[in-house]
């Protein structure tokens, strides 16, 4: 599996007026098999802009996005997305939430209760099943939103800052969970976020993005192994990979 | 016993109420002809309860109001459903609707006699033309304002047409299409009072026109307030068929 992201450009006009943005200058990466790409830049430099383009939701004006060499050309359950906030369904209770990627595949109903039970337990939330989202704090909507995501089985899953509105001690809890359960289902993972912390304990690779419109600064490699204990944000390398990436950074904010 | 505390809240008012009505009955300053004392009404009822007349008149109006209402309801929520899909449905269906919106089903009366005569049909006519309107933009409404997360989680999760209408669509516009169906039929029992003043042999609103015409007064007292009633416990109805369809609004 190969996601490859060639020489795109994407402009977007503005409502109201005949100006037009440019958000993307010819961007190009490629990510393999089993990695987390995490994607870094100053807000509003299109961060999310390559993941709806990524998952086939809008479309370049130039460029080409292709998976194992096939065009994306429209969203599809082989590249599934966890949204930053309130993308779970409110009308479903938490079991009807994860079910609902199975529902699409025509499985029997018992496998879809198999499955969904497993995913309950991966992200500690058997207690809630029954529960509607608007019950559950933010923290536990966003491991909802993951045990969807993962529940498709998809080979590609893109993260839009999933944990952004956490407060930091969920965020480092839930970041260990998505490692521990990447371990497992060995998806690819193109992970966005301005949280250069969080990048490094989660990324195989980081690309640091400029201010709009955006080019790919640079792509560090993070050498660390998984899995990763929780300890490596205190190593003297951590440190030293966040030092590099805040002064690439701190140009463009 | 503070669930009692509030019901007794409720219902003293409304005692106070028939107490004074009642007074100032007693008193001679209401005149009996126009106005009769609470408890020449409430004999009345009891009397009228004992009666068939009475009891098909009641059962006869809500029949009325039921079927015009679900017959209203499918094609509000269907049409709905079809222009909140598709924008240029919505784009030819809406100067129609518009047009016809704002003529009240009262006057829709002539024609309606005219069309089916007296009786039933008429009645579901008109209280079509009541209802239809305001389940058709309610549910419009909510299809149309499906947020477009909601959208593209659906589809990025691999979600068929079909999934995506029962499972993601039509549950997202519960609320609004509920909110559609409640004034629908407030609206509704309005126009089948109407109508059967007008142009129907039974029901409440025939009942209270033709004892006004034989100045029976506490009879059309009791009419109103049966109207009244039932009214309000359709609205409950409603309420509670709206809590059990839609629990995560209302947990």
């Amino acid at each position: 599996m190969k996601i490859e992201f060639k020489n795109i450009i994407k402009s977007f006009a503005v409502k109201n007026n005949h100006d037009i943005i440019n958000v993307l200058d010819d961007i190009s990466f490629e990510v393999k098999n089993s990695e987390i790409f995490c994607l870094v830049g100053p807000s509003g430099c299109g961060k999310s802009t390559i993941i709806n383009l990524m998952a086939g939701f809008i479309f370049p004006d130039k460029g080409e996005i292709s998976m194992d060499n096939k065009l994306v050309n429209g969203p599809g359950p082989q590249r599934t997305v966890v949204f930053q906030e309130h993308a779970i369904f409110p009308w479903k209770t938490v079991r009807g939430n994860i079910e609902f990627g199975l529902k699409c595949k025509n499985l029997s109903k018992s496998k879809i209760n198999d499955e969904v039970n497993c995913l309950l337990k991966k992200v500690k939330l058997e207690s809630f099943a029954d529960r509607y989202p608007d019950e559950l704090s933010v923290g536990m909507k966003q491991r909802v939103a993951m045990a969807r995501a993962f529940a498709v089985k998809s080979e590609v899953v893109f993260m839009d800052e999933p944990f952004a509105s956490l407060d930091s001690q969920t965020r480092d809890i839930l970041q260990e969970e998505l490692l521990n359960i990447q371990i497992e289902l060995k998806q690819t993972i193109i992970f966005v976020t301005h949280n250069i912390d969080e990048a490094i304990f989660l990324g195989d690779k980081i690309a640091v993005m400029s201010h709009r419109p955006a080019k790919i600064k640079e792509i560090i490699q993070v050498g660390y192994e998984r899995p990763r204990s929780a300890s490596i944000r205190n190593q003297p390398y951590f440190f030293e990979l966040k030092n590099k990436i805040w002064l690439s950074l701190r140009d463009e904010i | 016993m503070f669930k009692m505390l509030k019901v007794l809240k409720t219902i003293l008012p409304i005692l106070f109420f028939f107490c004074v009505w009642q007074i100032l009955s007693m008193m001679g300053i209401l005149n009996p002809r126009f106005l009769p004392p609470p408890i020449e009404i409430i004999q009345k009822f009891v009397e009228l309860l004992t009666t068939d007349d009475f009891v098909i008149d009641i059962t006869q109006s809500i029949k009325r109001v039921l079927i015009g209402f679900v017959i209203a309801s499918l094609f509000g929520i269907g049409l709905g459903i079809f222009c909140g899909m598709y924008k240029f449905i919505y784009n030819f269906i809406n100067p129609i609707v518009e047009m016809f919106r704002p003529i009240p089903p009262i006057a829709w009366i002539p024609l309606a006699i005219l069309w089916f005569g007296l009786g039933d049909n008429p009645a579901f006519f008109l209280i079509f033309c009541g209802v239809f309107f305001p389940i058709f933009t309610n549910t419009y409404l909510g299809i149309s304002s499906l947020d477009e997360i909601y959208k593209r989680a659906a589809w990025s999760l691999g979600a068929s047409r079909r999934l995506f209408i029962t499972d993601v669509l039509v549950p997202s516009a519960l609320p609004y299409i509920f909110a559609g169906l409640k004034i629908g039929l407030g609206v509704g029992w309005m126009v089948v009072i109407i109508a059967e003043m007008v142009g129907a042999q039974s029901g409440l609103g025939y009942m209270i026109q033709l004892n006004r015409t034989i100045l029976e007064i506490p009879s059309v007292i009791v009419g109103m307030f049966t109207i009244g009633c039932i009214g309000f416990v359709m609205n409950k109805f409603m309420t509670f068929f709206e809590h059990v369809l839609i629990p995560w609004k209302y947990n």
